[in-house]
């Protein structure tokens, strides 16, 4: 080995430099994975969502109002008519309105609650999503408990707030504990607070709505009527029978929904808002494996075709090693033995070097990991990779252990 | 001629007697060129010039605008309101011309004769876009300055959108609804690539003062400026005297309390395509080319170790030859360029066939193309663009760099080998 | 006038664990259009004298004169010129490349010779086998001829130059007798016929008393 010094070099610079860029391509897919969690507690299959569009003030036909107050009422009315529209469709089971009522959607609006339990005062900035009782049941959205949807939807249609528990991702992640996991439950029907207004908050929480399948964002959602949110729903939530999405689909399309200078403008599957919004990762999953495979490869190939080259330069080396008695297993053993020596030394600094990138915070930005990740990422790397040099090496000790050596010695 | 074909002859011998090591030369160059080229070729298309961006080089953007309030934290930003966007922009020095337009465009709805509504890319041009960009035009004609000037409800639309609103591509005079409000057909232009980000579009409607929106007492609105620089305009210049120009509206808002916030405009096609940035900070392109030039090193500098560990190998079965050219005259520098040289052809080799392979890749996956938000652009290059001469020029570039990289240093050493123990065939490193 | 002079010319070879002195104080001349014969055991330092007369080896003390230019004193660049204007070098090994076929490698040293246009060189090259009687094999790669015919390309190589001073390690040393007797035979006319002086190492009494001059080597010293 030591005669090799340089193309030993050579690899264990290049081992190491795949390693530390795979250390940030396994952090970057473990991440993804360990946050991939659809939402619980609700049922998105055949619901489609729409939007409420409004038509300009220029387009033919549009109304003009007194007064604010007006124009908020004729909107109510407006859209009680397109709902009732889309209600008379055959294929429709249910129908309600809502503002990010939805899961995919990036609404970051919130609304700093509070309220006080066993003398602690508890606070919090829930997410909120504006939803009728129809959209509940739309959504099928159940307690965390296992509650009903009727009964979710039946605390919505009394006004009261109905919390979510927090995100399970974000608690074990940060290692937030039982307290925290439990803390919307202490809201349960109390008063609560936003601002200097009171509300009721129902009894019962429901399971985290997240953004996106991969989120990591705000721990906790806080569900209320439009009525209570004193907000126009942007928004109308449909479930239609199974089987018959496409029909529907085809119908609000050329139907043409308008009631006074409000329109049913676009409407999408809510398998297809998820598919869009979750293009991002797909792409970041795409890119990562495609830089991962690069990496493998190079080293496969570097050790492949080091070893290869040796075993040619050998070929007397160990024709004279089996006329001396060595097997076929004890010559491939050399083989890897010598690459684990180099793997090891590769990991050794590897581990060095990414240990001290961690602690020192220089990859804070680049990869703003816990650090119980970051080390299974490590080993994660060292797995991946120690595939690769023994698959590199395994085609030249093949050659290797089938040296003829009467032929070998006889040509040299 | 003669020394060339030996020369050939000799290295597809050489190839020929060592396939493992050649195909892992092969196979390592064509990885490293495919990615390459795929990230260079990405890069290049928010950057080079084709139709009807085919002034991509000459263009500047006027994107955003932020205002502060005197007195609070707060801030507020979006596009440009039309008074601040003619204010800033017009009639800079070394401007050949600049258009009031929607930087980015809308979705909207639209319904043509058919019936059926279509989800469109809807945008908001004046009549000097048409100057700057090169669209073809079909049918009919672009909106004038005082159509635009007027608000009058006109439309441009794409060759597609006229099959799909009207099943007829002969659509001049028709009418098209759009978000429910009627415009009339007045010129039809051949589909442009989404990758076109500025320009493309399926209906373009006129921008005027009369049509944009506008709130933040005029500031903020839907405006963007897209200016057409003169031959040898100096871009510096330019943004030192919009620099200037912000001094003067600051003047202007104080007594509205408000403060104009400048964020390094103008900026280039590069920056604006990329995007990444917010309409209240400055894009951070230092930091991009950053990330590039470690992309590039990461890409060059890996298989590059490789390849040089698979070139040492094939060199160390020719010490021999190689001292037998030195006995025979043949000077160690001379000896490093044939190597080099030599390892050029191999490089070309295995760069041709990643080339082809970053070709397929770019025109079949459509979500390398994202806009600055990660939104999937959803279109993909056609080939004559990526077989601009730029980018092939680059592939020559990344050619000449992998093999200079991974071929020097076993050239450098194989030159450097004791004559005599090469020819008896001694020299064992 | 000598050609090649040696004046107290040592070698010593030098790694971490020995010191090995390949030659001790030579004192050499060879006087133009000389054949040379250098004779010894094995290790007595022949092989490394030819090479620092061949420029590929340089003394570690002492002056070599060659063509009365002091070649010590040469960088390698100027040492890569002077041997492929003036040296020619023939190996017991041959050494020919096994990828070029005869035709490329005769005409190595004119590739590394400037001034020398591909169709003088292509002339030149058939000149050469023509005399050498190896121009039917000129398409022929190296694996493709016996061993005689090996090495009267490699003279071919080393000629093709007109080189005044020819080295040959132990040209027949691979060879059987009769084409070892073709090869001298070669060298024998190179030397009569165009005045090329000829130093060649070699175990062989017979081929080494049909030559000028016998210098016999023992542990680095000259002994007659």
């Amino acid at each position: 080995m030591r005669s090799e010094w340089r193309g030993n070099i050579w690899l264990v610079v290049e081992f190491l430099l795949v390693a530390l860029i795979l250390w940030y391509v396994c952090m970057q897919l473990y991440s993804l994975y360990w946050s991939y969690s659809p939402s619980k507690g609700y049922d998105f299959d055949n619901v489609y969502l729409s939007y409420i569009g409004g038509v300009p003030e220029s387009a033919p036909g549009h109304i003009s109002y007194e007064s604010e107050e007006a124009e908020k009422e004729a909107n109510r009315a407006n859209i009680a008519t397109l709902v009732n529209s889309i209600r008379q469709n055959p294929d429709v089971e249910e129908v309600g309105t809502g503002s990010n009522a939805v899961p995919y959607n990036y609404n970051y609006m919130g609304n700093m609650l509070w309220t006080v339990d066993k003398g602690d005062t508890l606070v919090y900035n829930y997410n909120r999503r504006v939803m009728d009782a129809n959209t509940v049941k739309a959504l099928r959205i159940r307690g965390s408990r296992g509650e009903s949807t009727e009964q979710i939807a039946s605390y919505i249609e009394d006004g009261l707030l109905v919390l979510s528990e927090f995100d399970p991702a974000i608690i074990e992640l940060y290692s937030l504990g039982d307290s925290v996991r439990n803390f919307s439950s202490r809201f349960a029907a109390k008063n609560a607070h936003i601002g200097d207004k009171s509300y009721r908050v129902s009894p019962v929480t429901v399971n985290y709505l997240r953004r996106t399948d991969y989120e990591f964002g705000n721990a906790g959602v806080m569900i209320c009527s439009p009525e209570v949110a004193d907000d126009q729903p942007g928004q109308i939530i449909i479930r239609v029978k199974p089987g018959a999405g496409r029909r529907f689909y085809e119908w609000i399309q050329t139907a043409r929904l308008r009631a006074g200078n409000l329109y049913v403008a676009k409407t999408e599957s809510l398998d297809r808002l998820k598919d869009s919004v979750h293009a991002g990762e797909k792409i970041v999953i795409v890119r990562m494996s495609l830089i991962m495979a690069f990496m493998l490869i190079l080293i496969f190939l570097g050790f492949l075709g080091t070893y290869w080259f040796r075993i040619q330069q050998r070929v007397p080396e160990i024709a004279i090693r089996k006329a001396m008695g060595a097997t076929n297993a004890r010559i491939a053993c050399r083989m890897f033995s010598e690459g684990y020596i180099l793997m090891g030394i590769s990991l050794a600094l590897f581990g060095g070097i990414a240990v001290w990138l961690s602690l020192s915070g220089h990859m804070e930005s680049v990869m703003p990991y816990p650090t119980k990740w970051i080390y299974k990422g490590m080993a994660m790397t060292a797995a991946v990779m120690l595939l690769m040099v023994v698959a590199g090496i395994w085609f030249p000790a093949r050659k290797a252990m089938r040296i003829n050596p009467a032929t070998a010695l006889k040509d040299q | 001629m003669t020394m060339n074909s030996n020369k050939l002859r000799q290295l597809v011998y050489d190839l020929r007697h060592q396939p493992v090591v050649t195909w892992i030369t092969l196979t390592g160059t064509a990885l490293s060129v495919f990615l390459m080229m795929t990230v260079i070729s990405m890069e290049q298309l928010y950057t080079m010039p084709f139709a009807p961006e085919s002034n991509r080089p000459r263009l500047l953007f006027g994107q955003n605008m932020e205002v502060g309030f005197i007195g609070s934290q707060g801030s507020s930003s979006s596009a440009l309101g039309y008074s601040p966007a003619e204010k800033l922009y017009r009639r800079l020095p070394g401007v050949e011309m600049e258009a009031m337009f929607q930087i980015e465009s809308q979705n909207a709805e639209a319904e043509g004769s058919t019936g059926r509504p279509y989800e469109v890319k809807c945008r908001r041009v004046d009549h000097n876009f048409w100057k700057i960009y090169d669209h073809t035009l079909l049918e009919g004609r672009y909106f004038d300055s005082i159509e635009c000037a007027a608000g009058t409800r006109m439309a441009v639309i794409s060759q597609e959108m006229a099959r799909n609103l009207f099943n007829n591509e002969n659509v001049i005079g028709f009418e098209v609804l759009v978000g429910y409000v009627p415009y009339k057909v007045v010129g039809v232009v051949k589909n442009t690539s989404a990758l076109a980000r500025q320009a493309s579009g399926d209906i373009f409607l006129p921008m005027s003062q009369a049509t944009a929106s506008s709130y933040q007492h005029g500031m903020l609105g839907n405006v963007s400026v897209v200016m057409l620089l003169e031959d040898g305009a100096d871009k510096e210049k330019i943004r030192n005297e919009v620099k200037a120009r912000y001094a003067t509206l600051a003047t202007e808002l104080a007594d509205q309390g408000m403060v104009p916030i400048y964020h390094e405009q103008p900026y280039d096609v590069g920056t604006v395509s990329r995007g990444g940035y917010g309409s209240n900070n400055s894009p951070d392109d230092s930091g991009y080319k950053r990330e590039r030039m470690i992309t590039y090193l990461i890409l060059l500098l890996l298989p590059a170790i490789n390849l040089s560990s698979m070139l040492h190998s094939r060199i160390r079965r020719r010490v021999s030859e190689f001292g037998i050219r030195r006995a025979f005259g043949c000077t160690r520098a001379r000896l490093m360029g044939d190597i080099i040289s030599e390892n050029f052809v191999v490089t070309v080799l295995g760069a041709l066939v990643g080339w082809l392979c970053s070709l397929v890749f770019l025109m079949s996956y459509s979500g390398l193309y994202q806009n600055g938000w990660g939104d999937i652009i959803g279109d993909t290059p056609a080939l004559t663009m990526l077989l601009d001469w730029r980018l092939l020029l680059m592939l020559l570039g990344v050619c000449f760099i992998l093999n200079i990289i991974s071929a020097s240093l076993p050239a450098w050493l194989a030159s450097r080998v004791n004559t005599v123990e090469a020819i008896n065939g001694r020299h064992t490193k | 006038m000598s050609i090649i002079s040696l004046k107290e010319v040592s070698k010593l070879y030098r790694t971490k664990e020995i010191e090995t002195m390949a030659l001790e104080n030579i004192n050499l001349d060879i006087e133009e259009g000389e054949f040379v014969s250098i004779m010894g055991p094995s290790g007595c330092g022949k092989s490394t004298l030819l090479n620092i007369m061949g420029l590929l080896d340089s003394a570690s003390s002492g002056s070599v004169d060659i063509l009365d230019c002091n070649v010590g004193k040469l960088g390698d660049s100027a040492s890569a010129r002077f041997r492929n204007a003036n040296l020619g070098f023939v190996f017991q090994s041959f050494h020919l490349i096994p990828s070029l076929n005869v035709a490329a490698n005769v005409e190595l040293p004119l590739v590394y010779r400037s001034g020398v246009s591909a169709a003088e060189r292509r002339r030149m090259v058939q000149e050469v086998l023509e005399r050498l009687g190896m121009s039917h094999r000129i398409k022929h790669l190296p694996t493709q001829l016996s061993g005689g015919q090996c090495q009267r390309v490699a003279i071919a190589r080393a000629i093709v130059g007109k080189p005044k001073i020819v080295l040959a390690d132990e040209p027949t040393g691979n060879l059987d007798s009769r084409m070892g007797a073709e090869v001298m035979s070669l060298l024998h006319r190179l030397n009569k016929e165009d005045g090329t002086t000829v130093v060649m190492v070699t175990h062989n009494e017979e081929q080494a008393r049909q030559t000028d001059r016998i210098i016999r080597f023992f542990d680095g010293h000259i002994v007659s």
